[in-house]
């Protein structure tokens, strides 16, 4: 079942005196429990894409359906709302609050939404502990590495049971181990949680993780593979590979 | 280097806000030193220019002995015999009033109180003109052959009272009432100023008639023969003249009446200097932080700047142009809102010193001096900004926003905190300083107290955060607690805002405290003082006899008379004058009462020791001032010799400064040859009408005395307006302060909510509403204000315990600590509302800023 779909979405931004066309009619569909890359060279509207999914932006036209809700004309108080219970974000920079332990970052959106945090602690509790933060829990984002810092990330984008969980480049500024463990994190969740992920990124490595990649390419979807549960990394990873050269040429 | 300053100018340009913020404090700051030194001046040099003028070149001056009543005229011949005496010119001083001179109020002044009417100066015209300034702007001067009726007056007077050049008019004097023509007009200047500008000059002898004493005179003004005033040559005449006059007069050097009235003003004065620094020492914090503001914000563009070759030096440079170019714009505007100010301050010191003060060309020293003042504490501000600024490093530029390092002082400074406030606190109570340098040093260990309250702030703040968290969630939400989290990420921020807000606060503390504390007492003496119903005041002093008249009356049940004079008093080391409260204490206790400073004192005893004669009570002032008590006795000039008076009690007067003792009438008679009075305070009977009594009053005597009567409820009102008017200015400085506080929270606020942009696009794109967002900032904003609130209020009563007693110690005003509720509920919530009203434009800008634009802000 689609948690999020969108048809024919455009998006124009004016700069000065020109008209950027980022995206030119992009329609996507993401299911429960689906794990989805998006792939694409810097402009090709990837970023774009995301803000819009998460309601960060609003499109020029098109639709943009979440959790059975058309999102596409919401007003900013409206989109906030929509954000804080069916979106969770999970940034490549400034993740985390620097003066609110792991613990805290982790409830914040339920903080922020008003929510008695005593009724949260069972799943507070799952999360550290899936995620292996369970003896990190009451550090400081400085006393924790760079790892650390985006598994409670993930934790905080999770704990709400978001429709959807929008990555940007999560692996971006991780070494490779640390990127590794990330992309393992973000599959387990989303066959564990049941969870739609939709994520942004450069690399194809992470890219292979998921179960479907999509490509853009000035605006459009100009490809897309899907992987089976038994497709192997390195048959996953010369896929996206191959496909990515055929369309820079 | 033409590049860095078109850098610099840009810089300033594009952070309006801040630059905005930064030209505000040293404006404000200017603006305040400005206006207080010049409103001093003005005060000053009208004060000395009263004098000088009306002593004209006299050097000496002889008095009868006791300073009151007049002499035989028959001395000037001895006195101009005495060697070294070029001239003696004589004086007779006859008080007088225009019949129709009557106004509905005594005159209130920080002096006390002023029936009204003018003095006449009986003169030698030919001799006078000698040795005084007499310019006369219009008619002629007195000629020594002149007719005995006619007069010179001073020319605003004569307007006042619309009398034209030529007019024949009747003045009344104790004596009765007399016709004089008027035939000259003086200017505003010289002698014109004498008992500021209510004067008059008239031929000696017709004075002696009018006044009925022929052959007498008041005073000789001596003119000594070496006119470079050389001071040995003066106390040589002095004492020769001593010798050969005798016991019956006295002779004073004039310079010294001029002393009197600034040492009144300079106690006032200093005070608002203190605030005036005050202000001045935050607003160098609010500098200082928008200067380290700036740094933070241009980090990048700063260490691009280094990386394309800029030296540090250059760098620095680039800082301190900006504080030049701020400091010279600000500081030039503060000198133009100084001046606009200081006509407030100057109008509002002419109505507490009871006279127009002469407003002088803008003093170019003054001037430059404060301009100066503010460019230099500008530039020693961003002195320290402009050193980080120049070891930025060119990496800066590339990295993402660093840690801030947080200097040894905000990690290590509460040590050195701890022993700057016990060490000042110690210094302020115990007050080791010596008279003349009190204020000085007393100021700088202010200053030092401050300085370790403010060190000792980021080692607290941790705590106070922990404290609040409740009450914070209580009145902003969940959100509110991870808002007051981000007070303790840049502490030295956080410490320089508490601080200003703290020293705002305590100011209005201080300032209402003492105001409380003096309000206390002195209206407990005021309603003493002006005591009765109705205040009655003679213009020329009248018979006793007129207690009589006036209770003669139905509606009047006692009228108590009471004559002020004043009296040399011969104390160990010099002589002093002071005021000698003469009363009939058998109706004045009818009609008011005494405040006994020792409650324990059997008043009956010491009202009863007063009327027998010879014995004095002493005010509360005197007695700490001098160590007067009970039993011990005073040695006072009198008509005739010196005389010793007991003193029976110590009460509470604040009349002339506390100046002052309090005799009976009937020692006024014997021992000062003084039997007239100049008041009475008039008890009504029980069912009858004040107003009515007063009307009753007028119509019964008008024709008889110079009167005016007032009721005391309405002369209490006017003195307790002229106190709170005299308050004001401290007031004012205390909101100057408390709004150099908030541009400091304004600052601090916009500069915490400009770093965490991304962090608050971040929460904006978790779903945090706008309103969230500002009620995050809000609550931060309140933590601030209650710190600096609470901090305030305990130095502020700390401040004002230490300051009454200092005071006590010094002048002899012991005044009893009064909890000042008030203010203590004024000062937090100032603090807070201010914190508030300053978080509202960051937060609300935070809040507006698009979640994609926060996210990507770098």
């Amino acid at each position: 079942m689609a948690v999020l779909y969108t048809q024919d979405l455009h998006k124009q931004y004016v700069l000065g005196q020109h008209i950027v066309k980022a995206l030119k009619g992009v329609s996507l569909s993401v299911s429960q429990g689906e794990f989805v890359g998006i792939m694409g060279p810097s402009g090709s509207g990837k970023s774009t894409l995301l803000h819009l999914l998460g309601g960060l932006d609003q499109p020029t036209s098109g639709d943009i359906h979440l959790a059975d809700r058309n999102i596409s004309t919401l007003s900013d108080h409206q989109a906030t709302l929509v954000r804080r219970r069916n979106v969770g974000f999970v940034f490549q920079f400034f993740n985390l609050l620097p003066t609110l332990s792991a613990e805290e970052n982790i409830l914040l959106p339920l903080i922020i939404d008003g929510k008695n945090l005593k009724n949260y602690q069972e799943a507070l509790n799952d999360i550290l502990k899936k995620l292996g933060m369970e003896n990190r829990r009451h550090h400081k984002p400085d006393q924790l590495s760079g790892g650390e810092q985006q598994r409670v990330a993930l934790a905080r984008a999770l704990i709400t049971q978001p429709a959807v969980l929008l990555a940007d480049e999560p692996t971006g500024n991780l070494d490779s181990r640390s990127g590794t463990d990330m992309m393992l994190l973000l599959q387990r969740s989303a066959r564990q949680f049941n969870q739609a992920i939709i994520m942004v990124t450069h690399d194809p490595k992470a890219a292979a993780y998921t179960d479907r990649v999509v490509f853009l390419k000035d605006g459009l979807i100009a490809d897309e593979i899907s992987f089976s549960a038994d497709d192997k990394q390195p048959d996953r990873l010369h896929g996206i590979m191959a496909t990515q050269e055929r369309l820079e040429r | 280097m033409k590049l860095t300053r078109l850098i610099t100018i840009r810089s300033l340009s594009t952070r309006r806000l801040r630059s905005l913020l930064t030209f505000f404090g040293i404006m404000l700051g200017v603006a305040a030193i400005f206006a207080i030194n010049y409103t001093n001046q003005n005060a000053y040099h009208s004060i000395t220019t009263l004098f000088e003028g009306t002593a004209g070149r006299v050097n000496l001056e002889i008095h009868s002995a006791a300073n009151i009543g007049g002499f035989s005229e028959d001395i000037l011949a001895d006195v101009s015999d005495t060697p070294g005496v070029s001239q003696a010119v004589p004086v007779l001083k006859l008080p007088a009033a225009l019949p129709g001179e009557m106004t509905e109020e005594v005159d209130l002044s920080f002096f006390g109180t002023d029936a009204g009417g003018f003095i006449l100066h009986g003169i030698q015209p030919d001799l006078d003109a000698d040795i005084r300034d007499y310019k006369i702007s219009q008619g002629r001067f007195l000629q020594a052959s002149s007719e005995a009726t006619e007069v010179v007056l001073a020319e605003a007077y004569a307007y006042e009272h619309e009398l034209a050049l030529g007019q024949s008019f009747s003045v009344v004097t104790s004596q009765g009432v007399a016709e004089l023509v008027l035939v000259g007009l003086l200017a505003k200047e010289g002698a014109g100023l004498t008992n500021v500008g209510k004067f008059g000059v008239i031929e000696l002898r017709a004075a002696q008639r009018l006044s009925m004493r022929e052959g007498q005179i008041d005073q000789i003004d001596v003119v000594v023969q070496v006119q470079d005033s050389n001071p040995d040559f003066l106390a040589e005449v002095r004492q020769a003249l001593g010798t050969r006059l005798g016991n019956e007069v006295t002779v004073l050097s004039p310079a010294g009446q001029g002393d009197r009235m600034t040492q009144m003003l300079s106690g006032y004065q200093i005070g608002l200097n203190f605030m005036a620094g005050i202000a001045l020492f935050i607003g160098a914090f609010l500098i200082y932080n928008a200067f380290s503001m700036t740094i933070i914000e241009r980090t990048r563009e700063l260490g691009l700047l280094r990386s394309v070759g800029m030296t540090s030096g250059q760098v620095s440079a680039q800082v301190v142009f900006e504080g030049l170019l701020l400091g010279i714009s600000g500081a030039l505007t503060g000198a133009g809102a100084g001046l606009l100010l200081s006509v407030g301050l100057t109008s509002l010191m002419s109505e507490l010193m009871g006279y127009d003060l002469y407003t002088g060309s803008i003093p170019v020293g003054i001037l430059i001096g404060s301009i100066a003042i503010g460019i230099v504490v500008t530039l020693i501000a961003s002195f320290m900004p402009a050193r980080q600024a120049g070891r930025i490093s060119p990496l800066e530029a590339l990295r993402l926003r660093s840690h801030q390092d947080e200097g040894w002082l905000i990690r290590y400074g509460w040590s050195i905190g701890i022993v700057l406030l016990l060490l000042s606190a110690a210094v302020l109570y115990i007050n080791p300083f010596p008279y003349d340098v009190q204020f000085r040093l007393g100021s700088l260990t202010v200053f030092a107290l401050f300085l370790g309250a403010m060190l000792v702030i980021p080692v607290t703040l941790r705590a106070w955060q922990r404290i609040s968290k409740v009450a914070v969630r209580l009145v902003f939400g969940n959100l509110g607690t991870v808002g007051i989290r981000n007070l303790d990420r840049a502490r030295k921020r956080t410490t320089l805002t508490c601080t200003a807000l703290l020293v705002g606060v305590s100011m209005i503390v201080v300032t209402q405290g003492m105001t409380g504390s003096f309000s206390a007492d002195l209206f407990a003496w005021m309603d003493a003082y002006t005591g009765g119903d109705i205040f009655v005041s003679a213009v020329v002093p009248i018979t006793r006899n007129f207690q009589d008249d006036l209770e003669g009356l139905s509606s009047v049940e006692t009228a108590a008379p009471v004559r002020y004079i004043d009296v040399i008093w011969l104390n160990e080391l010099e002589e002093e004058t002071i005021s000698f409260m003469g009363v009939d204490a058998a109706s004045y206790t009818n009609v008011t009462r005494f405040i006994f400073s020792d409650p324990d004192i059997s008043s009956d005893q010491a009202i009863e020791d007063l009327k027998k004669g010879n014995t004095i009570f002493v005010s509360s002032v005197l007695s700490e001032k001098y160590n007067l008590h009970p039993g011990d006795q005073l040695k006072i000039r009198t008509r005739q010799d010196e005389q010793y008076f007991q003193i029976a009690a110590v009460v509470l007067d604040f009349y002339n400064q506390g100046m002052v003792v309090t005799g009976s009438l009937d020692d006024l008679s014997t021992s000062f040859e003084i039997a007239d009075v100049n008041t009475f305070l008039v008890r009504i009977t029980e069912d009858s009408d004040t107003t009515l009594t007063i009307d009753e009053i007028y119509s019964r005597f008008e024709d008889d005395y110079q009167l005016v009567i007032e009721s005391n409820r309405s002369v209490r009102e006017r003195a307790d307006n002229l106190m709170r008017q005299a308050f004001v200015m401290f007031d004012v400085l205390g909101i100057i302060a408390v709004m150099v506080a908030a541009l400091g929270v304004l600052n601090t606020l916009s500069m915490s909510v400009l770093e965490r942009t991304r962090e608050i696009g971040l929460l904006r794109a978790m779903g945090m509403t706008r309103l969230q967002t500002i009620k995050m900032i809000l609550a931060e904003a309140a933590l601030l204000g209650v710190i600096g609130a609470i901090l305030g209020i305990g130095f502020g009563l700390a401040l004002t315990r230490i300051f009454l007693e200092a005071m006590g110690a010094m002048s002899g005003y012991s005044l009893d600590f009064i909890m000042p509720v008030r203010a203590i509920w004024l000062g937090l919530i100032v603090a807070l509302v201010i914190s508030q009203i300053a978080a509202l434009f960051p937060a609300i800008k935070a809040a507006k800023t698009p979640v994609l634009t926060a996210i990507h802000y770098e």
